[in-house]
Order: C-alpha cells, then structure tokens, then sequence
C-alpha cells in the first residue's frame, strides 16, 4: 500500500474517530440540556401550579372574609338599630300626645338602619291618614301613596292586617302593589296597631340596587310600630287622665268655695248668736243684781224682821240669783272669745308660778275632799306664752272638776311636757274618779252638757266651763281633748304655745292654709 | 399668649343648634373674643346654610377651613353624625388659606400652584411647616396638583390633606372656605410659624394571590390586568359579589379589597380603591396606577388595621421626641373605617395608648389620604393614598 493512501487511510480514520467522538459528545450534551429544560419546565409549572394554588387560597379567603363582613355588618347594623330604637323609645315614650311623639322621631334612625325611604302616617280625629313622618318623598308624593293606599284594596288590607308586610314576606301581589305605590324594591310595612285596630303605617325602604332588607330590619320595624302604637295610646290615657284630673281639681275648687261660704254663713250665725247672747245677758244681769240686791236688804232685816220661813225662801232667792249670775257671766266671756272681742294678753309666764296661783286658790277644796295633788314640771319647759289670767281660769275648772268627781284618797296629777312637734306645753289634768262613759265624752264640750251621775245632780253647774276653757285653749291656738274611761278616772290633755315665736309660726301656718 | 386649642361636638338633631353648642364648647374654652383659625368637620346632615354663619358670629374665625365627612373623629372614637368644631388661639403659629373653586374641569398642576399661592399670601411669613388641603375632585389626578404646590412652597414641602366623603354616596361632599360652602373643590391650609408637625402614615393591607400586571392604562381608568379587562381580577376573587360592583362601587365590598401596586423606591403597597366599574370591564380608580406596574389585590381585618394606627402613632411619637403634642389630627379613610365597624374606638383608643389620653383629637374619615409613606423625614414623594391612616401632631 503506498504510503500516500495509507496516510489517507489514517487521515480517514482519525477523522472518522474525531467525528465519532464529537457525535457523541453532542449527543451527550443534548441529552443534558434538554434535561435541564425539561427541569425548568417543571419548575417553572411547579411555581406555576403554586402561583395559581396561592390564588385559589386567596379566592377562598376572600369569600371566607366576604362572610364574615356580611355577618358583622348585619350584626353591627342591627346594634346600631337597636341603640337607634331605644333612644327613639324612650323619646316617643316621653312625649304627652300624638303629634309630639311622631315629631320626636329622629330621621337619624332610619339612616342607622340603612333606610332611605321611610313615610309614617297615622289617622286623624275624623280617622282619615295624615303624614307624620316623610324622609326621601316630596310631600306631593307621599299624599299621593296615601291615596293610593286608599284607593287599593290589597294595600287597605295590608293596613288593616295585625302584621307587617315586606319585600321578603308577604303575597307577590301585595308586594307589588307596595312596590308600585312606594317606588321601593326593598321596603318594611309595619301597621300601627292599638286596642282598637290599626291606625297607620310605619313604612321605610330602598329603591332599587340597594341590599335587601333583612329579617333583623323587619322585626326592628315591626317593633318601632309597635312602640308608636303603644306610645299613642299611653298618650291618650295621659290626656283622659289629665283631663280627669283637670275636671276633678275645677269640682274641688268649687266646693271649696261652697264650703268656704257655708262657713261664712256660720261663722256669721254664730257671731250673730253670740252678740245675741251677750245683749241678753247684760239685760239680764241688771235685773239680776238688784233682785239679789233686793233679797240681801230683807234678809238683812233692814227693813224689818222677816219670818224665819221667808228667810229662808229668800236665800233660795239670793243662792239661785248667785248661780244665775255665775251662768251669765260664763255665757258672756264665751261670746267674748267666740267673737274674738275677748282680748288675750299673751305674754312669757313661768308655768311654776301659774300652777301655784292655781294650786293655792284650790288648796281648802283639795283638803276637804282628802284627795292628793301630784305636779309633775319638767325643767325643759319652764314657760309659756299665754295669758295667765284666762290659762289660770282654764286650769282651775279642770282641777275644780277633778276633785268634785274624785272620791277621798283619791289622786289628782297635773303634769306638763313638750310637744312631741315642739313650740309647744302639753298640760295634762289627771284623776282617779268616777270616769265619763264613751257615749258621754263627745258631748263633753258641747255648750250646757252636764253628765248623768250622782255628782251632778247634787251640785250645781252651768255646762259652759269645759265649752269656756277649749275656747280659751283654741284662743291660745291650742288644743283640748279628753280620755277616759268610766270608773277609771279622766285626763284632760290641752296645749298652749311655749313662745312668742311658736304662737307666730302658727299663726303663720293658720293664714297659709287659709 | 400660648397656644390654645379647643373642639367642640355636638350631635344636637337640629343642626343650627348643634353648631351652636360645638361653637360655645370651643368659645367656653378659649376664652377669647375671636379665633385665629377654625378647622370643621360635619356630616352631611349638618352641612346647612346656616353654618359658617353660627360660626362667624360666636366665634368669629379669622380662618376657616374644613370638610364634609362620613365620620368625625375624636377622642372617644368615630361619630358618623354630628358637627365637631376646632378652634387654635396662637402666637407661635401662623395660618393662610385660600381655595380652588370647581375644579374639575381645571388644570391640576395649575390648581395647586395657584391654591398654594393664595395660600402663602394670606399667611404672609416664611417660615412655613406644612401645607394641608381638603378638596373634592383632587383624587382623580393628585400628582400634578402637588407638584404645581410645590412649585410654589418647595420641592420637599409637605403636603397632607384629605379628599371629602360622605355616607358613601359621593353625592353631599362639601369644603368649607371661610364663609363658604364649596363643592368640587380644593381649599388649603398654609401652617407657619414656630411649632413641631410630626407625621405618621400607614396602611394596613397585605397582597393576595399571585401578582399581576397592569397593561392598558388611561389616566386614572385601569382598563385590562394581564390583557383582561380589569374587572376579572375582582370577579375572579369575589365570585357572584362582584355582580354588585357597578352599582355598589365604595360602599360594597370592593372597598375592603383595594389593589395594590408595589413601589421600588418606597417598597410599599400603594393602595387604590375602585370607584366605579365600565361597561367594558374597566376600573377607574382614584388616581391612576402606572401601566406595567405589578398588583395585587389587598386585604386587611380589625388587627391589622389596629396595628397600623399604633403604628402611624409611634412614628409620629418618634418624631415628637419628648415634645407634648397639643393636637392630634386624624385623617383615616373610610372603607378603613368600614372595616372597623363598631370597634372604630378601639383604634382611636390603641392612638392614645402610644400618644397619651390628654391631648385632644379631631379628624375625619376620608375619601382618599394625602401625604408621604411613613414619616415627614421621607418626604421625596407625596401620594394620594387610599384606605391609610394619616396621623399628625402638633406640639
């Protein structure tokens, strides 16, 4: 072989193996690329898929969020509801008649609820439905709903329904009807329902592409007309009853003044007594005096020596001219005090030395009864503010009585104490005698009564002392009153002002409630 | 004479006597003849001609400005009806005010140089600390009208404020400008003088799902995500709820779902609440997100929400130092208060835990929030924030 075509030969060879080996490498370096491309490619989808599950994830959690914003939205609005419903309750539920209470509903709740649309209307006196409450209508067309309420059967029968009636509740055909006459998709009608039936509506709404109302809404409104409904009708018997009240103080006031002349009339016939009383008995005294002068001068013998029989009847003269002397004389001081001509002269007085006056004066009687005196003063009340002369007078007719109905060894307790109400003494004259029955205690300052018993009858008496010392007592702006029990002894109670000052306030207190 | 501020509330159903009572609350408070500056927050309702007038003649206000809410925030929580009152006595502070009227039509970068403009005239001193705006309209295109303010009062000035709200229903927002009531409109509150503004501003949302992409864009309408129209994103996760969306806008549950597009440069979330959906599936947002940006949809609870207030509160506690704040002004959004509910309190309370109880509270809830992420020392960018709690301290 020559070595020209064996070097061609190795050429040939060396080439063939140089291309041999590069084929392969290439293959080699194929195969590696597309296995990385086919890597990233799986990456690439992996992150992919990733991407799109992160979206998916994200979808979900916006929907899961989109609920929960729905949820507490309506649970948000229906608390600002609510809030809004009591505040206007308790609004309404102060308001003294009807048109205060639909004035007093504030707009304010019908934009917490989310309600652009509201008409409230209510019936009149003459039962015709009147426009209370007008958000989001022109009052041209909220009269004109109201006619078409008026003019619309299945509307009228809405009113005239116990419930309400909604865009989601209710027959299709009221629906429409509703959504036709109040040009609202989304609407609440709620009568206003009293005793009596309804008596309007409460009515509030959206128009279209607003949300729809809910359950909460309904029953909020359903509750407002309710609320409205009762708060009329509280109104009314408000009204009833302050008129009732009004008719009731206008009847008082008349027979106050009836009463208040009645009294008049009284006083004037008691005046009149009492003047008649007193003209009587200064004619009566004069006569008296010189009869009794008379029987005095023949008993004397000044005129010569008169039969020991006419000396007699003479002093019978003389003792029953003495007892009509007495009786006149008690009946004119109690004109005197009746008509008020009595002159008190009041003045501080020490209650020690009234009671001794007293007690000195009567001390001979006491002793020749044999019964036992008690004074009881405490050092809290030292003084009063009376006059002396008239309190002592008062004084010694109760004592006087005391120990005339008070057996031997019996006691006698006068005591003084402060008024449990202050400004005033309360004297107390006690005993242990025979007691008045019930059915004689009422009569006891009734003028002329004298108790049935033995007592009486044997000693003389005019029936004007207790009558004389209560008006003594009442002129002081005092009381008296009794307590006794037969055979058990007899108190009589009186009070008397403890100062100058008390006495005023009294008198103060006597004008005021005059 | 230090300074003296004073707020009085009330909830009085008849509005010229609810004004009336938060007037006297103030006036009983401040003891003075007239105010150096009257801030006002009412609810709808409250928002009667009557208004600046009960306030001109009680208290007399040399400036006055404020905003329609659907929530006023105070000390004890969050009132959705009422009129509360503001009223600053103060030697140490100076204010200016001025307003935009209807600006919707109006250049934005335009309107808040002029706005600012106004403003630093009427407060006549250099020494300024803070621009703060209440406005309607400002959330469609807020950035150029902040940069038109910092024109005017510099590049690194802060600029806070709020976007007026109502009860969700857009359709009783208010601005109150002296002796006005505007609508569609901007007024500004210029702060100068010697005082210390802390600052913290926080949100509470995190990203779920996987990320998307914004690709079609036009102002502030986001037309498609992953070349879709944008709306899937919310029917893909809220299901038949989202059925509601165009109707519903702020006060469904879209509120509680904003989107969120990360920041490099501030490495947050920043959050943009749907307002309206389009025929074709489009979402117009307050204020635009930028197209190609990543976003997600966020989500948020009470706790979180929570933390973040105590969170906005130790900022601006941090930037007090051992200051003692005399007023504390709360501008937090409403979808935010939305999802608080009824335990809105109990943020206002975890505020005072870190800030103390003794320092007075107002604020409002807001449509939209603006100001810086975070604190007053990253003060490059301001935004128009959504769904964030915007806490600062005057001390």
């Amino acid at each position: 072989m020559d070595p020209t075509t064996l070097e061609t030969i190795w050429t040939l060879g060396i080439i063939i193996f140089i291309l041999l080996c590069a084929t392969t490498y290439l293959f080699y370096a194929s195969a590696t690329k597309e296995e990385t491309i086919k890597k990233k490619d799986e990456e690439h989808n992996k992150l992919m898929r990733s991407f799109n599950d992160l979206d998916e994830q994200a979808k979900m959690i916006i929907r899961t969020d989109l609920e929960l914003h729905k949820v507490r939205e309506e649970t948000d609005q229906r608390l600002n509801g609510l809030n809004a419903l009591q505040r206007t309750s308790r609004q309404m539920s102060q308001a003294l008649n009807a048109n205060e209470i639909f004035q007093r509903i504030s707009p304010a709740l019908f934009e917490d609820l989310a309600f652009a649309r509201v008409l409230i209307a209510c019936a009149d006196d003459k039962n015709t439905l009147k426009v209370r409450l007008n958000i989001g209508y022109t009052d041209a067309r909220a009269e004109a709903i109201l006619k078409e309420i008026a003019a619309e059967e299945q509307l009228k029968s809405a009113l005239k329904e116990t419930h309400s009636v909604s865009s989601i509740n209710g027959s299709n055909k009221t629906k429409e009807k509703m959504i036709h006459a109040f040009e609202a998709e989304h609407f609440i009608f709620a009568p206003i329902l009293t005793q009596t039936g309804s008596i309007g509506f409460v009515f509030a709404g959206n128009r279209y592409n607003a949300p729809a109302v809910t359950q909460g809404d309904e029953e909020l409104i359903t509750i407002l007309a309710g609320q409205i409904g009762q708060s009329i009708e509280n109104a009314e018997l408000f009204e009833k009853v302050f008129r009732s009240s009004q008719e009731l103080e206008l009847k008082v006031a008349d027979r106050t003044k009836q009463l208040a002349n009645a009294l008049q009339k009284v006083n004037d016939i008691s005046n009149k007594k009492s003047e008649f009383v007193s003209a009587v008995s200064h004619e009566l005294r004069t006569p008296l005096t010189s009869i009794k002068g008379y029987a005095a001068i023949l008993i004397a013998g000044k005129i010569g020596e008169v039969p020991p029989a006419v000396k007699e009847r003479l002093s019978k003269i003389n003792s029953h001219s003495d007892h009509l002397v007495s009786l006149i004389n008690d009946l004119l001081d109690l004109a005197r005090i009746e008509s008020g001509r009595q002159e008190m002269k009041l003045a501080a007085y020490k209650i020690k030395n009234i009671l001794d006056n007293v007690t000195d004066l009567l001390a001979p009687q006491i002793a020749a009864k044999g019964v036992k005196l008690h004074l009881q003063l405490p050092p809290e009340v030292e003084e009063i503010y009376a006059d002396t002369s008239h309190v002592e007078r008062v004084l010694i007719n109760l004592l006087s009585n005391a120990v005339k109905f008070t057996p031997a060894n019996g006691t006698i307790t006068v005591a003084v104490a402060p008024a449990l109400d202050g400004g005033y003494a309360v004297f107390s004259v006690s005993d242990t005698g025979i007691g008045i029955p019930a059915s004689e205690v009422e009569k006891l300052f009734s003028e002329f009564f004298r108790g049935e018993n033995e007592i009486n009858q044997n000693v003389k008496g005019t029936g004007l002392g207790l009558v004389l010392a209560k008006n003594i007592v009442e002129a002081h702006r005092g009381k008296m009153w009794v307590q006794s029990k037969a055979g058990a002894g007899t108190t009589f109670y009186f009070t008397l002002p403890s100062s100058m000052k008390a006495y005023e306030e009294h008198l103060t207190l006597e004008k005021t409630d005059a | 004479m230090p300074t003296s501020i004073s707020i009085g509330f009330s909830q009085d159903p008849d509005p010229p006597n609810a004004i009336l009572q938060a007037c006297v609350q103030v006036k009983n408070q401040l003891k003075a003849a007239d105010t150096d500056l009257v801030i006002l927050f009412a609810s709808p309702q409250y928002v009667v001609p009557e208004v600046q007038d009960v306030i001109t003649r009680t208290l007399k206000p040399k400036h006055l400005v404020g905003s329609s809410t659907g929530g006023i925030i105070l000390s004890n929580g969050v009132a959705n009806r009422g009129i509360a009152i503001v009223g600053i006595n103060s030697d140490d502070m100076n204010f200016g005010v001025s307003a935009i009227k209807d600006i919707d039509n109006q250049d934005m970068h335009y309107t808040g140089f002029d706005l600012a403009r106004k403003a630093a005239q009427d407060l006549n001193s250099s020494h300024r600390e803070a621009f703060i705006t209440f406005s309607q309209g400002l959330e469609k295109n807020s950035s150029p009208f902040i940069r038109g303010v910092r024109e005017v009062l510099g590049g690194g000035f802060p600029v806070l404020g709020a976007i007026s709200s109502d009860d969700f229903k857009y359709k009783r927002l208010s601005q109150f400008y002296q002796d006005q009531i505007l609508h569609h409109s901007v007024v500004g509150l210029l702060l100068g003088g010697a005082f210390h503004l802390a600052l913290g501003c926080r949100h509470s949302f995190k990203p779920l799902g996987k990320p998307r992409t914004i690709t079609r864009v036009e102002g502030h309408i986001i037309r498609t995500i992953d070349d879709r129209p944008a709306v899937e994103i919310y029917k893909h996760f809220l299901g038949t709820e989202a059925e509601g969306l165009k109707n519903t806008a702020l006060n469904s549950y879209a509120a509680m779902y904003p989107l969120g597009s990360y920041l490099e440069e501030s490495r947050q979330y920043l959050l943009r609440n749907i307002i309206d959906i389009l025929d074709d599936g489009s979402i117009v947002c307050h204020e635009g997100i930028l197209q190609g940006a990543e976003v997600h949809l966020m989500i948020s609870n009470k706790e979180s929400c929570r933390n973040s207030a105590v969170e906005a509160a130790e900022s601006v506690k941090a930037s007090l130092a051992d200051r003692p704040a005399k007023l504390i002004l709360i501008f937090e959004s409403l979808a935010r208060h939305k999802i608080l509910g009824r335990s809105a309190f109990n943020e206002i309370q975890a505020i005072k835990n870190v800030l103390g109880n003794s320092t007075p509270i107002a604020g409002m809830c807001s449509y939209g929030e603006i100001g810086p992420f975070g604190t007053l020392d990253n003060i490059k960018n301001i935004y128009l924030h959504n769904e964030s709690i915007l806490i600062m301290a005057i001390a």
